[in-house]
């Protein structure tokens, strides 16, 4: 269920080959000190774990627009060590059969990893309070939560769903093409775009995308963001901009008097970055951030709307997808997992 | 899942791409794949996509089964491409592109060659017990398969699946799952017990039949590496 599906050249490469290194220094560390007859012996055990989650993890359920992993059964059932590899086949053959991207498998190998290891320690704190069967429903509930969260969490983060939603100014943003005029009467803050960013060497080109009286928006197109990114830094702070915030050198935001400077490059378009300028009235300040997220928010609406599952529809549709999902799976590993241990004790 | 009917188009037909040694296909489409992953170019990747499509002809794969394997990275992708789509159709575009074209990639190379000898590649490189379990995963999963349908087969007739109640669909089902990855189990140990008679100290004797390398590899190079430059100039 917190497999993410996103195809291959999406997530930008500092994402995916961090979380390949990550998995490749795990696996170091399980095959450092590992009992190799013991692992010899867990072989064919782990393979069966991982052709079960191959069949359940390539086919959606009916009653639910989700799949299940049993990721947490598998821990259970082989150790959190053979699991992980597991996990990493399960992975890998699945990429290569066009279900997510190959270059994300070290990512959702990490992901659906780690909802295996929580479950696994939380079935062994509980199971020593509680039976078998809430034990395991309990621990995959908590793993499960927690993966959901961290891929959708990533997902939105980097991928930006938020940024990909439909922007009313993106219908036109570069149908319009319209250059910045220069004798244009000047907004503040506005010199920056009109004066100083044409001149900096990696801008290719510029596009009005709205224009307000508390708000400019442009988009700038560039064959070297990040050379372009660092030009912009210096001529700002020339200027006399004070930077507030930088997630990342492609994401922040300058203020100067009484505006603010957005930029953030659009996600998965290499070159283009948007900028923002928004007039930060003391007594509008937050109405205008309001604003700007209301829009946002209207958009995520839209695209919710559209969601419907028992009745429900927007969020709570969402939501009660996750929920039949995260119920599915726990009760689904809960109930192998007690009729294993019913029949074979070992 | 077409695992089954992907090992059958490996092992059963014959093609130009079968005939290339498993090396030099792992290493082009690996060539390939940076290629979509690096461009942002349409037109770079429409010209990628028709020749993976004349590959997957070549490799004997009908157009029904190609339109079938690509339904799954065309579903998984939908939401986030539709998203896309919306805000702005030409980042859509590329991204549909590019996922059909990760994928066509893998299917051309997994379509044309046999598995264990993908596996045997890559003992070259990674752990033996990694290349282990992705064999016996292999094996295990079409144990599984076959169990699977049989076991479905009786839930129905012994009336063990009734639409109208979930609680006892999911208790009966996660039974005879229990009890297939039982005897799945028992079979996949069986197997190991006689490995283990026969010498298996956790490392399967993979043979990878070496083929010549011929011209014909050689275009297969050139190919893919033309097609990683086209995408970086």
């Amino acid at each position: 269920m917190s497999h993410i599906h996103i195809p291959d050249g999406i997530l930008a490469w500092w994402i995916w080959v961090p979380a390949l290194i990550l998995v490749v220094g795990i696996l170091f560390m399980i095959f450092k000190g590992w009992n190799q007859e013991e692992a010899r012996r867990l072989v064919p055990l782990a393979a069966m774990m991982s052709a079960l989650m191959l069949i359940t993890m390539s086919v959606p359920l009916f009653i639910v627009p989700v799949h299940l992993t049993l990721a947490v059964l598998a821990g259970l059932m082989v150790g959190p060590k053979m699991a992980f590899l597991s996990i990493l086949v399960v992975n890998t053959i699945l990429a290569s059969l066009g279900h997510s991207g190959v270059t994300l498998v070290g990512l959702n190998t990490l992901i659906i990893g780690l909802e295996m290891f929580v479950g696994v320690m939380i079935f062994r704190l509980l199971s020593k309070i509680i039976s078998t069967l809430p034990s395991a429903i309990i621990a995959t509930v908590v793993g499960l939560s927690l993966s959901l969260s961290l891929s959708f969490g990533l997902v939105v983060a980097t991928v930006g769903l938020a940024e990909a939603l439909p922007h009313e100014e993106h219908d036109d943003e570069l149908n319009d093409g319209e250059i910045v005029d220069h004798n244009r009467s000047l907004f503040p803050g506005n010199e920056f775009f009109t004066l100083t960013l044409p001149t900096l060497n990696h801008v290719d080109k510029i596009t009005i995308v709205e224009e307000s009286d508390e708000l400019v928006k442009i988009i700038v197109e560039s064959h070297n963001v990040k050379g372009l990114l660092n030009e912009m830094f210096a001529e700002l702070e020339e200027l006399g901009w004070e930077k507030v915030g930088q997630s990342n050198i492609y994401k922040g935001s300058y203020t100067i008097d009484d505006v603010e400077l957005f930029y953030h490059e659009i996600v998965g378009s290499e070159g283009l970055i948007e900028f923002e300028l928004i007039l930060i009235d003391e007594d509008h300040d937050h109405d205008d951030h309001d604003d700007y997220d209301d829009h946002d928010h209207e958009d995520l609406e839209t695209i919710l709307s559209e969601i419907n599952y028992l009745g429900f529809s927007g969020w709570l549709a969402v939501i009660m997808i996750y929920l039949m999902g995260i119920t599915l799976e726990s009760t689904a590993t809960g109930f192998i997992y007690k009729s294993l241990k019913k029949v074979k004790k070992d | 899942m077409h695992l089954a009917d992907i090992d059958y188009q490996a092992l059963s037909k014959k093609s130009w791409l079968h005939d290339r040694r498993t090396d030099v296909k792992l290493f082009s489409s690996a060539l390939i794949l940076l290629a979509v992953l690096i461009t942002q170019n349409i037109t770079t990747l429409v010209v990628i996509l028709s020749i993976l499509f004349f590959s997957l002809l070549i490799g004997k794969l009908s157009i029904k089964t190609i339109i079938h394997l690509s339904f799954f990275p065309l579903f998984f992708s939908s939401l986030f491409i539709g998203l896309l789509w919306s805000s702005n159709p030409q980042l859509g575009l590329l991204s549909l592109l590019k996922a059909l074209s990760s994928a066509w990639i893998m299917i051309s190379l997994v379509a044309s060659t046999a598995y264990v000898d993908i596996f045997a590649s890559m003992a070259k490189v990674f752990p033996s017990l990694i290349v282990d379990l992705f064999m016996f995963t292999y094996r295990a999963f079409f144990i599984l398969i076959e169990k699977m349908s049989d076991l479905i087969r009786i839930i129905k007739l012994r009336g063990g699946y009734h639409p109208y109640h979930p609680i006892r669909n999911i208790k009966n089902i996660s039974s005879a799952l229990a009890l297939l990855f039982l005897r799945a189990f028992e079979m996949n140990d069986r197997m190991y017990q006689i490995y283990t008679l026969r010498g298996y100290q956790g490392k399967l004797p993979l043979r990878e039949e070496q083929k010549p390398l011929t011209h014909h590899d050689g275009i297969l190079l050139l190919l893919s590496l033309g097609l990683m430059l086209g995408a970086l100039l």
